[in-house]
């Protein structure tokens, strides 16, 4: 009976309770791209928070660093106000121990006149010093200091204090004024050691990098061999000069491998130990030419007793391949100029660097890859080199010392290494420097 | 869908992989359809809850500890996303008020295509279809609807009343107008 309210919800409830209804095919469709796009807000959102944060960090960071600076400032001025309160409440004699002062002061010409009761006009930027009896006489501030001391001193809370307590009404003793003036030079002086001590700490700083670089090179091919790029490890010391806010200058020791791989040597080397004109030097050393983009190989014999025949069964039993198996490597320490200008200076700092870099060889040598056996030298090639170098920068700093870098980096060879005019081997290498940097 | 079979296709939904939440989604969907049609007014409406919905359960599968019907969760979910869309539907436009439902005389029951009732729920007022919907088929009890709903226990039940009222009348008058038919068959 429909009367029963269980009735009801049983006849609705076995009907609808598992109902079953295929939505419309594209539906998946939309709630997929619904997804993603909420995925990639998220990670929007992510990226935007870690950027905010790191920005907030940087801003707190920078304006906790300037308020330090400021406490220390103020610390200084009124340690600096207190000392000259000191010294204004104690005779003049007390400062007669400091001659490089007292000379200073001696060539201020400031003297007092016993017979003139002096007063202290501020006129402009000219102190103004006479009496109503006698005519005035001008004492610049340019007669006490040099030109870029009095702005400092203009700029300084002290001077404002100085200045204040100096009043155009105020009236002072000569000699007071002569003692100010010997606490301005005094104190600027403090302030001169304190700017250029705080400078020198962020003037030098030493990096230390590992670099791993692709080498290939842009010239004239020639030879039959296949020759392939090779990947070297690299590295060294850097010392960086910080010449100004942005710009810096590096130099240092690196040493660094390059070369390239060759392949299909055998056949080359086969005919070359078969031709006539092969010869054993006595005690010394190549045998026979083998040519490549960066020059002539002078294959060497290792064995100190020279059987032609070892030597030909030696190369004969490297099999032909197209595969590289033979390393044609050169080592070079270079020092490099680098300019290195800073696009931003934040805990996380970005930077590019280009310079031109003097490479004195120290290596050269041909080997075989699987044996590393020196199998000769390529001839000709000049002791020094010059390149010129490219960077792109990151740097993330550590601590206020330490800091990590990390630069991808362009070089390359600007003359031919291979001082025969026959070859035109430039290398280029791409790689990546990482090190840490310490700041002194 | 056999349990560990499950299991590995959520907690690859889980990590993102697209091809287990749409296995994920073809498995379970039609059934979600079916809660969604119960809760909106209209085909379209179901499907925008099921969008809605399916996307929180991809959201939220973190949440689900493996612990009991994963198809019970996926309901809770839906019928949450279904709720949401009444809460936020209702604060725009407010619940008219009907009048009470007059007790008719006792009839024989009879049965109706399910189409028929779905629809009838369907044309129930908002609220009543969402009592009468979590009441009778997600059993849900009158406190907790009350508080899913921001009612009170009592206008649950007389939501619930006046939803059975409207169904009953609904009812005889379909069965009443099939009777007609038939009756004009005959003739």
């Amino acid at each position: 009976m429909l009367k029963d309210n269980g009735h009801i919800d049983k006849m609705f409830s076995d009907g609808l309770k598992n109902l079953s209804v295929q939505p419309r095919p594209e539906l998946w469709g939309n709630i997929n791209a619904s997804i993603k796009l909420a995925r990639r807000k998220k990670r929007v959102a992510v990226i935007f928070i870690s950027f905010a944060a790191a920005a907030s960090f940087a801003l707190l960071f920078m304006l906790s660093n300037n308020s330090l600076f400021q406490n220390e400032n103020e610390f200084q001025a009124s340690e600096l106000i207190s000392k000259l309160d000191t010294s204004l409440s104690q005779p003049i004699e007390i400062l007669k121990g400091e001659n490089l002062v007292v000379e200073e002061a001696k060539n201020a010409n400031v003297v007092p006149d016993k017979n003139v009761k002096p007063r202290l006009i501020k006129e402009n930027d000219t102190f103004v010093i006479g009496s109503k009896d006698v005519p005035t006489r001008r004492i610049s501030l340019q007669m006490v200091l040099p030109k870029s001391k009095i702005e400092v001193l203009e700029n300084m809370p002290l001077s404002m204090h100085l200045l204040k307590e100096e009043s155009e009404d105020y009236e002072k003793p000569l000699s007071i004024i002569a003692q100010d003036s010997l606490i301005i030079v005094r104190n600027i002086r403090l302030l001169d050691q304190f700017d250029n001590s705080k400078r020198k700490k962020k003037e030098w700083s030493i990096l230390g990098q590992v670099s791993s670089a692709y080498s290939s090179y842009k010239g004239d091919k020639s030879g039959n061999n296949s020759e392939d790029g090779l990947i070297s490890i690299g590295g060294g010391v850097k010392v960086n000069w910080q010449a100004g806010k942005k710009l810096a200058i590096q130099t240092g020791v690196i040493y660094n491998k390059f070369g390239q791989q060759l392949a299909g040597r055998s056949s080359d080397l086969e005919s070359a130990a078969l031709r006539s004109d092969i010869v054993f030097k006595e005690r010394d050393e190549y045998s026979s030419n083998l040519e490549t983009s960066a020059g002539n190989i002078k294959m060497k014999e290792t064995s100190k007793q020279y059987d032609p025949n070892e030597f030909l069964s030696a190369l004969v039993s490297y099999p032909s391949s197209s595969s590289p198996d033979m390393v044609q490597s050169f080592e070079a320490i270079e020092i490099p100029f680098v300019l290195r200008y800073s696009l931003m200076d934040k805990k996380f700092g970005l930077h590019m660097s280009g310079g031109v870099s003097t490479n004195f060889m120290i290596g050269n040598r041909v080997y075989d890859k699987s044996s590393r056996q020196t199998l000769g030298e390529t001839s000709g090639i000049r002791s020094i080199n010059f390149s010129t170098s490219f960077s792109l920068g990151l740097e993330y700093q550590l601590s206020s010392k330490f800091s990590l870098s990390m630069e991808p980096a362009l070089k390359y060879y600007l003359n031919s290494i291979n001082r025969d005019s026959g070859f035109n081997y430039k290398p280029y290498s791409i790689g990546l420097n990482s090190g840490v940097r310490y700041k002194f | 869908m056999k349990d560990k079979k499950l299991e590995r296709i959520i907690r690859d939904s889980i990590k993102g992989k697209p091809k287990a939440q749409e296995s994920l989604y073809v498995e379970f969907a039609p059934k979600m359809m079916g809660v969604c049609l119960r809760y909106a007014k209209s085909y379209d409406e179901a499907e925008d809850i099921l969008h809605d919905g399916f996307i929180k359960i991809l959201q939220s599968l973190k949440s689900f500890r493996f612990e009991g019907s994963f198809e019970g969760w996926m309901r809770r979910v839906v019928v949450n996303t279904a709720l949401e869309r009444f809460r936020s539907k209702s604060q725009l436009h407010p619940m008219e008020e009907f009048d009470d439902i007059e007790e008719d005389e006792e009839i024989d029951a009879k049965d109706a295509p399910l189409e028929i009732m779905l629809k009838m729920v369907q044309d129930l007022p908002e609220r009543y279809r969402m009592v009468f919907s979590l009441y009778v088929l997600d059993g849900y009890p009158h406190n907790e609807i009350a508080e899913v709903m921001r009612i009170t226990v009592g206008t649950s039940k007389s939501n619930l009343a006046r939803a059975r009222g409207i169904l009953k009348n609904k009812l005889i008058e379909y069965w009443n107008d099939q009777d007609h038919k038939s009756n004009l068959r005959i003739c």
